[in-house]
């Protein structure tokens, strides 16, 4: 059974800590951007975007959705 | 208020972390056999570490008031050389009848090779012959949601196997439900960076409840923090949650799980 936050205000308290790690994000990608090494093809760079896609989805799960794009695939038949 | 810490490798830390433990309330922790971060070359290494998991390791976090108990196992990073394996294997039951083992572990798989599956299928099976609890490993990063489920088939196709005598360890948002779908104990290990992080591991408790749940430091020699069970239990009353709540994550389940172990006595009988 789901035992709910029992603090109402989420968002007061959550609000800057977001706000840095939007802006943290943003620094690091403009950081693989300012570097020499092409990125734009590496597989990795896809997870990334499709992760950021997933967090700028309205619906909740974002967290699971996101570590399973970072997952390798499983096959039922692996045995 | 007094905490578990059930799964932590104190033979990587300092005594000066094993007293802050104690001052912060640890009164119990577990401690996995694991990799050391190279591999062993013999077996006498193994038989070396199984010792100071059992003898040494206990006397040391006993001068701080904190009961020491031990999961003896091979890990998966060791477990893909099978012969080797196996003659480690064969040495385990020297050491799960010694007072403060409390079953195999920390077993499971890495890269899910065959040859971890083999190595683990032996393990289980020494597991089920001598009636032993077992704490499992799940991979890191990309390979643990493949490796959970693969886990989580080997212990479905063994009828022996008794669900509440297990944890499936190092859960995240994409394998916890995995675990406690099927009636496992299901670990959540706050890491700085990968694993879980406290404020997470609430989100989880919030979301799935706190049955069946324990949280762990899993503090090593790599980036982790021997205090992540405390800064939880602090995290969890900023966010409002009852007292009753804490402890029944941080003392009440370990305590129900570490009880069914036929080694563990807690509070001492003395």
């Amino acid at each position: 059974m789901p035992h709910t936050l029992a603090e109402p205000h989420v968002l007061d308290r959550e609000f800057l800590g977001i706000r840095a790690k939007l802006i943290e994000l943003a620094a690091t990608l403009d950081r693989i951007d300012r570097t020499q090494r092409p990125v734009a093809a590496d597989p990795r760079m896809e997870q990334i975007r499709r992760g950021l896609k997933a967090l700028a989805g309205e619906t909740s799960g974002r967290a699971e959705e996101i570590l399973m794009i970072f997952s390798l695939p499983y096959e039922q038949d692996w045995r | 208020m007094h905490y578990f810490d059930p799964h932590i490798h104190v033979a990587s830390r300092t005594t000066d972390e094993l007293a802050a433990m104690a001052r912060l309330g640890c009164v119990v922790l577990g401690e996995p056999a694991f990799w050391m971060g190279y591999d062993r070359s013999s077996t006498g290494s193994f038989r070396d570490y199984f010792r100071q998991l059992t003898e040494w390791e206990p006397r040391r976090a006993a001068n701080y008031g904190i009961r020491h108990y031990a999961w003896i196992g091979i890990n998966a990073k060791e477990a893909e050389d099978v012969a080797f394996a196996r003659e480690v294997i064969a040495m385990l039951p020297e050491f799960l009848d010694r007072p403060n083992v409390l079953g195999i572990g920390e077993i499971g798989l890495h890269k899910c090779t065959r040859n971890e599956v083999a190595t683990l299928e032996a393990l289980i099976e020494l597991a089920m012959q001598r009636d032993e609890q077992l704490l499992f490993h799940t991979p890191h990063l990309e390979d643990k949601y493949k490796g959970t489920r693969m886990i989580l088939d080997l212990l479905r196709a063994d009828h022996r196997v008794d669900r509440s005598r297990v944890c499936i360890d190092h859960c995240e948002e994409h394998t916890i439900r995995l675990a406690l779908d099927e009636g496992y104990w299901a670990g959540i290990t706050l890491y700085p960076v990968t694993k879980a992080t406290p404020e997470r591991a609430i989100d989880m408790i919030e979301t799935y409840g706190p049955e069946r749940i324990l949280v762990n430091s899993s503090a090593d020699w790599g980036p982790s923090d021997p205090l992540a069970v405390p800064q939880f239990m602090y995290l969890m009353h900023r966010r409002g949650h009852a007292e009753s709540l804490v402890r029944r994550i941080v003392y009440d389940n370990p305590l129900q799980f570490f009880n069914q172990s036929r080694n563990f006595q807690f509070p001492p009988a003395e």
